[in-house]
């Protein structure tokens, strides 16, 4: 289903196909949602388990690299009996466009998902043009 | 999977400037879970990054335990344009056989950094115990 330019959603499976497509060995790739709001463009990074501090967010013309390694999930003592998480840091590269002012970005990190607002610059901020 | 994004598409909503690979992940709705064992307690982990504690529910019920909940998308008022997509919003449950007896009354649950955590304390019956030899 598509509304509002929305893309459809494909199902994750877990296939060769899939792990070849990982550009570093020791990282996962986080699943993201861009979208656009009258100020700024927001990328919505799912992070879970990485701990706050660990995260970085660096800025370079053209590019936003986000990084974040996770914490350890479990004591030594523990036995692992069934395992469908990934222990692995996140690791994901954005291209910017010019459209963006990189001195004004915003991140926050809650419930595991990191939000960053890329401030737009005022030339493509949305105008009203009134009519006389 | 991961999903191929068409550049080529002439249609502005499926090409995306900020995007640098090929393929994309897509997140699936039902939350990835380990399980994990000790001496007194079994574990739960399930990955449910965006959820917020209201919005989970979790019930043990005939040696099943069930973990039910909804990701609910945030700031919708301000959205202008969804310009990609790969995280599911949708409701999830998962229901997983309880690994052992369980002492009902002690189990507990915490949620944070999108990783909720059930620890399942075993029973007196299960839990391992030395026999003296006289």
């Amino acid at each position: 289903m598509a509304k509002n330019g929305e893309v459809a959603l494909v199902r994750r499976g877990n296939n060769a196909l899939a792990r070849r497509m990982e550009p570093l060995e020791d990282f996962v790739t986080p699943a993201a949602d861009i979208y656009e709001t009258a100020e700024a463009f927001v990328l919505s990074i799912d992070m879970p388990g990485v701990q706050k501090e660990s995260i970085s967010v660096q800025v370079e013309p053209g590019q936003l690299q986000v990084k974040g390694l996770i914490g350890q999930l479990y004591k030594e003592t523990t036995n692992l009996v069934y395992s469908e998480i990934r222990k692995a840091s996140f690791y994901r590269k954005f291209n910017i466009g010019s459209g963006i002012d990189s001195e004004n970005i915003r991140a926050n990190f809650e419930n595991g998902v990191l939000s960053v607002a890329l401030q737009k610059h005022e030339s493509t901020k949305v105008r009203e043009i009134p009519i006389k | 999977m991961f999903v191929r994004v068409n550049f080529d598409q002439p249609f502005t909503d499926l090409v995306n400037e900020f995007l640098t690979e090929e393929y994309v992940p897509a997140a699936s709705s039902q939350p990835a879970v380990d399980v994990a064992e000790n001496e007194n307690q079994s574990i739960i982990v399930a990955e449910v990054p965006g959820v917020k504690k209201e919005d989970i529910s979790i019930s043990v019920e005939n040696g099943w335990l069930t973990v039910k909940g909804e990701r609910k998308a945030v700031n919708t008022e301000d959205v202008k344009r969804v310009l990609h997509r790969e995280i599911a919003y949708e409701p999830f449950q998962r229901s997983i056989k309880l690994p052992h007896q369980v002492n009902v009354n002690q189990i507990s649950a915490e949620l944070q950094d999108g990783i909720l955590k059930i620890s399942l304390p075993k029973a007196e019956e299960v839990r391992p115990r030395t026999i003296e030899i006289k």
